[in-house]
């Protein structure tokens, strides 16, 4: 127990770069979905096939796979692209930001698929409707695409979320210094991992429980409407 | 009602055409309302006259042809399909607002409650404020019989008070003329009168009405001026005595077929 006490420093700090890391990657991977769900949507062709290759490969291949070869061959890719257009020297991306960058990759995909989802769910009559009052594309995005966007996509937002959290994980192999590696880390020291893993499965459920908390407080300012009787 | 209106001119659509590819839809319609005055349009399904009242608010884009509302012509410009677009689309909101359009399939905001659905585009179009569309609101959804159901949202009403709300809301933007596009035809059949009622109480209170519809009833009750659309053209037009007296052959096939 006292060895839980004496390295919970490290742990704890393991568990902010986690939430740190699952927080920035959710804001890459929501960009990358309203973007790739819009430029499906109403994008030129060249976009749409862009995005659709780009759906079907991340989400045909596993998570670990692409973390490693974005990871390994991200830095150098970037680089050469560099070199060969003449417009960047060497730039070293530092572990974190690829980090960020691959799970918000992964996740984009995703993402993509909920927001495509979320919007073809909206009645274009609707829409339409807001046109004939007269309300232009920024109120009409804002009031009645946007809480209706939210609603559609929440569970399966929230879904990508849990997942996400979790897939942070696979950064350890890369050596991030996340919960699960400084658990590891401290689990090794002591010649305990057995209880350190325990610990760091204790913080994933409490985030994951706080996650759903929070869910529960959006769910109710956006889909009041839906509780209230049978939906339209 | 039945007099004929003298009044000006509020709403004057010339030569609209409207083709899909190579399906010319709509081949040179024109169709002047004046002020108070209540047009049906009437036709078989696949005549175009949806897509004609579309045309006039900009929901379709015209592929030719001249809209004025109002006094005030929609500036348009060819876009790149072919089809006709709005040059300035604050000139066509401003028309839109003048416009109240109520669906065939009602298209309240379900997230939003009846009286939200009613003060929305009050206020961020009209940009009225808060208590202005309350006490506006409040007024139509009165002339509609809805005032009890402020709190509720579109899911919990049936299809004739979603239906009468949709007509408030437009009635609420103090609208030129209100286009109907078949307002009653998603309705059950028992549903069809409470809407109905609301439409001639608001004919008679002397709103300008274009009102494409299936009820020859309504046509024959409420109408100034009956226009029968055939093949995207208008192939007979009058006052409401055409649909008692039909000069043209399309037009008594027609009603023979709807009696």
């Amino acid at each position: 127990m006292e060895d839980v006490v004496a390295y919970m420093p490290l742990v704890l700090e393991g568990f902010w770069v986690t939430i740190f890391l699952s927080v920035t990657s959710l804001g890459v991977s929501v960009l990358i979905g309203i973007f790739g769900a819009l430029a499906s949507l109403s994008g030129p062709i060249f976009l749409r096939r862009v995005v659709g290759v780009y759906v079907m490969l991340v989400r045909g291949i596993p998570d670990l796979v692409l973390m490693l070869l974005l990871f390994f061959g991200g830095q150098k890719l970037l680089n050469d692209v560099g070199y060969w257009l003449g417009l960047w020297d060497y730039v070293d991306l530092s572990k974190f930001t690829v980090g960020i960058l691959t799970i918000g990759f992964i996740f984009g995909a995703y993402m993509t698929e909920t927001f495509r989802g979320g919007l073809l769910a909206i009645d274009r009559g609707q829409v339409e409707s807001a046109r004939a009052v007269g309300m232009g594309r920024v109120i009409l995005f804002r009031r009645v695409i946007w809480p209706q966007l939210v609603f559609y996509s929440l569970p399966s937002f929230s879904n990508n979320w849990m997942v996400l959290m979790k897939t942070t994980a696979l950064v350890s192999v890369i050596g991030l210094n996340d919960v699960v590696y400084n658990s590891f880390v401290a689990g090794r020291a002591v010649r305990d991992t057995f209880t350190f893993l325990f610990v760091a499965m204790v913080f994933y459920l409490i985030l994951s429980a706080l996650s759903d908390g929070a869910f529960a407080l959006v769910n109710r300012y956006y889909c009041a409407w839906s509780t209230s009787g049978e939906r339209r | 009602m039945s007099e004929v209106a003298e009044g000006r001119v509020v709403l004057s659509v010339r030569d609209v055409r409207k083709s899909f590819g190579p399906l010319e839809v709509l081949r040179g319609i024109s169709l002047e309302a004046r002020e108070h005055e209540v047009v049906s349009i009437l036709g078989s399904s696949g005549s175009g006259k949806s897509t004609f009242l579309r045309c006039i608010n900009l929901l379709e884009r015209p592929t030719g042809g001249e809209i004025e509302v109002d006094g005030e012509v929609i500036g348009l410009r060819r876009a790149r399909g072919g089809d006709l677009e709005a040059v300035d689309s604050r000139q066509l909101q401003r028309v839109r607002s003048k416009l109240g359009m109520v669906f065939q399939g009602f298209h309240l905001w379900s997230h939003m409650d009846v009286m939200l659905n009613v003060c929305e585009a009050q206020m961020r179009v009209l940009k009225r404020t808060k208590s202005e569309a309350r006490e506006r609101a409040e007024e139509e959804l009165l002339k509609v019989g809805m005032s009890d159901h402020v709190k509720k949202y579109p899911g919990q009403l049936s299809g004739g008070q979603q239906q009468r709300v949709a007509i408030a809301r437009a009635l609420a933007m103090d609208p030129k003329v209100m286009l109907f596009d078949e307002p009653t035809s998603a309705l059950d059949p028992e549903l069809v009168n409470e809407v109905l009622k609301v439409m001639l109480s608001l004919a008679s209170d002397g709103m300008t009405m274009v009102v494409v519809t299936h009820e020859i009833g309504f046509a024959r009750e409420a109408s100034d001026r009956v226009v029968f659309l055939d093949g995207g053209v208008i192939a007979e037009e009058g006052c409401k005595d055409i649909l008692l007296n039909p000069q043209s052959t399309r037009l008594s096939s027609f009603l023979e077929m709807v009696k």
